[in-house]
């Protein structure tokens, strides 16, 4: 049978609970309990015939999931590709469990300096541990969001995720369309401009891998690329729609959510969504 | 937390990476040189050697 989505990446919620509460994140208006995906219900949404990746992290700190590295296994066991994010606050604890699951790639997600130098020994140590046991896994990244308030220190961030040996750095568009953070603001396009252009060289002159949002279309790259489904197994276009349920992956399965009516629309109406249509992650 | 690695990076570290990435454009040059070949197969019958002797 025809997979359209085979080469498209499944993000499951793995938890709801996080130790850290940034001003940036969605997560402080939401009013979620704290709540953790079972292993079971976890390989009964995952079908390894409908998706090449799995992404493990939603509105919470997976790594505060204990059974987060089972999962990681089976998936990687059935033949898909595993990543995260992560605060990083917690990475040391189970740096063991990250090496012996076979976890494909991990993100630090940062969004400015104090947490970054909060985190750095937690990178350090991953990176130093990587190289001790001659490992290839994880590639590890930095998944850098980018506003107003720290747009010049990005060079900066840029230069210590090289002295780390940092894989490669992701830089990603401040989401606010809700103004959780009614101070955060976003890059002008002609700011954001510049900024690529100066990063460019210097991931160049650091030789280092560097990933830039795209130019924004509909249907958006995450709709193309990827399906969330909640803790509570609720399946949405995108971890910033937590309200637009398609469908319920335990209850149907993904599947047959991604060949519903709902999604269909969903997928053609995209523009004139009320968030999407303000979106330009 | 956002967009898991693999959509940023549009799957490019997870998955395959270097001939892998240029498939598309691969099979597109292929078929055009297939509908190319079909176009001009009288012509190039013509022009390969065995034709003459036969």
């Amino acid at each position: 049978m025809f997979k359209p989505f085979r080469n498209a990446t499944l993000q499951v919620e793995v938890t709801t609970a996080c130790n850290l509460n940034c001003t940036i994140c969605l997560r402080r208006g939401l009013e979620r309990p704290n709540r953790f995906l079972s292993l079971g219900d976890f390989k009964r949404i995952l079908d390894p015939d409908i998706f090449r990746y799995v992404g493990l992290h939603g509105w919470g700190e997976p790594l505060l999931h204990q059974q987060l590295f089972e999962m990681v296994e089976y998936a990687e066991s059935k033949g898909i590709f595993t990543n995260l994010t992560t605060n990083g606050t917690l990475v040391e604890k189970r740096l063991d469990e990250i090496f012996r699951s076979g976890l494909r790639e991990i993100a630090f997600g940062i969004y400015d300096k104090e947490l970054l130098s909060e985190v750095s020994p937690q990178v350090e140590g991953l990176v130093a541990q990587r190289e001790k046991g001659r490992f290839k896994r994880p590639k590890v990244y930095f998944d850098i969001t980018i506003y107003q308030d720290n747009r010049d220190q990005i060079p900066e961030m840029m230069r210590l995720a090289s002295e780390m040996k940092i894989d490669a750095i992701i830089l990603h568009r401040l989401f606010n369309v809700y103004g959780v953070d009614s101070d955060a603001k976003c890059l002008s396009e002609e700011e954001e401009k510049e900024l690529f252009k100066e990063v460019k060289g210097i991931a160049r002159a650091l030789k280092i891998e560097l990933y830039l949002p795209e130019r924004h279309s509909y249907p958006c790259r995450i709709l193309r690329r990827s399906i969330f489904v909640t803790v509570d197994g609720k399946v949405t276009p995108c971890t910033y729609l937590l309200e637009d349920h398609l469908g319920d992956a335990f209850e149907e399965g993904v599947e047959r959510v991604l060949r519903s009516e709902v999604y269909g629309s969903f997928v053609k109406e995209m523009e004139q969504h009320p968030i999407c249509s303000r979106c330009r992650w | 937390m956002c967009a898991p690695i693999s959509v940023t990076t549009g799957g490019a570290t997870g998955g395959c990476t270097g001939i892998c990435r240029m498939m598309p454009q691969i099979f597109a040059s292929l078929g055009i040189l297939g509908v190319l070949i079909w176009n001009f197969r009288g012509l190039l019958v013509r022009c390969l050697p065995f034709s003459k002797a036969a």
